[in-house]
């Protein structure tokens, strides 16, 4: 099977968590599992791929974490988005629409 | 869930000791444990969940990059003015994260500190289940060949009671010529088996580990050879106990003396020597895999 290559997609980590964190705030599993999820298990995100996209979105202000309690009493680091986060996704989901509207001139059938 | 957390230890040795490194241990280690659970909860076994979740796993280069970012670049604190929304801030606790403080640079050398770490792979190990499993075969070989060397005087001097005057002597002296064959034979192979040893002596000056792979493949290798361990132990046993029955069985019905004075008492060194060889090589596997798994401990 044709597999993604992380080359192509390590651009748009960073907007596929914020999407996912638009909606609520949450924790790296989680994430990880909703990506596969919304990816038809497309794509499998490595969990230091991850780690790496949250401290780089962290560094840059576009997330924030805490610490919290889940209902079983494990204790997990929660992702939350910012407003500049916001701004951020918009702005990459610009950049995509335009990319993608590139590349697909040169893609024949 | 053990194994995994072994091989966490393991990779995040060549990182520099950082709180950035130790954070970013925790959260994977966190993550991993949640995938862990959900594929154990789906039924899966603990070996086929280790499996894939190590096969997903990422490289540490993927984290060396972001964790080198944060020690390198000015650390700047989420924007500060941000407040998380009404629902989420019960329970949030610490926000935002403080900065990283650089710290020296300290390798983790494990047991040494100054030494590198040396890890050991499932092929390595193999190799060195091989090794350890012939030298044992070797050295029950040679204890086998000395205690059957007897036999030769015992054997001989039984022989040539039935002959007179050349052929007495020359049946004797041939018993004489094999013990110290024998005993020749047996030192030989000790000291084969010891040198087959020494190339691993590097294991014992305790700067080696297993890597998670190779810890689970020689755990599992462990149990499997557990019965056949206790087999071959009890029928070492048994062959040393029941070596005196044919000198017994030979003096109760002494048929010929050529039986009950040379064939019996020359079956006790042969049947003990067999019985030894088998309890020396009882637990030559196990052993070997002791000795490995008792790096990681």
């Amino acid at each position: 099977m044709q597999q993604i290559s992380s080359d192509v997609i390590r651009g748009y980590n960073d907007t596929i968590i914020l999407f996912l964190l638009r909606k609520e705030p949450s924790y790296g599993y989680e994430i990880s599992k909703n990506i596969r999820a919304m990816s038809e298990d497309k794509y499998l995100i490595k969990e230091t791929t991850l780690y790496s996209a949250f401290t780089r979105l962290e560094k840059n202000g576009f997330i924030i974490s805490f610490s919290r309690e889940a209902d079983n009493g494990k204790r997990r680091t929660y992702y939350q988005i910012t407003d500049s986060g916001q701004k951020y996704y918009q702005e990459k989901c610009e950049e995509w629409q335009l990319t993608k509207d590139v590349i697909e001139r040169f893609i024949s059938q | 869930m053990e194994t995994i957390r072994k091989y966490l230890e393991t990779m995040f040795m060549s990182l520099p000791d950082t709180d950035a490194a130790r954070r970013a241990k925790e959260e994977i280690m966190s993550m991993t444990e949640d995938k862990y659970n959900e594929l154990i909860e789906s039924g899966m076994s603990e070996n086929e969940a280790v499996g894939k979740i190590i096969t997903e796993f990422g490289t540490i280069d993927d984290l060396k990059d972001s964790l080198g970012a944060i020690e390198k670049g000015t650390v700047r604190r989420p924007d500060e003015s941000f407040k998380p929304n009404e629902t989420f801030t019960h329970g949030v606790q610490g926000i935002p994260n403080p900065p990283v403080e650089v710290k020296q640079v300290t390798y983790r050398g494990g047991k040494s500190q100054n030494r590198e770490l040396r890890l050991i792979s499932v092929d390595e190990a193999n190799a060195f289940l091989d090794d350890c499993t012939f030298s044992r075969f070797l050295l029950g070989l040679g204890v086998a060949c000395c205690i059957i060397a007897p036999t030769g005087p015992i054997m001989g001097s039984a022989i040539s009671e039935n002959f007179y005057g050349f052929f007495g002597d020359f049946f004797s002296a041939l018993g004489v010529v094999f013990l110290f064959i024998a005993v020749a034979l047996g030192v030989g192979l000790i000291i084969l088996s010891s040198a087959k040893n020494k190339e691993w002596s590097f294991l014992r000056r305790g700067v080696s580990i297993l890597d998670s792979v190779a810890e689970e493949y020689i755990r599992n290798e462990k149990a499997d050879n557990i019965s056949s361990k206790s087999t071959m132990l009890a029928m070492g046993i048994v062959l040393c106990v029941c070596s005196v029955i044919p000198v017994i069985f030979f003096g109760i019905f002494s048929i010929f003396p050529f039986l009950s004075e040379g064939v019996g008492p020359a079956l006790i060194f042969v049947i003990t020597g067999a019985g030894v060889f088998f309890i020396i090589n009882s637990s030559r596997i196990t052993d070997a895999c002791d000795r490995l798994l008792g790096l990681n401990a």
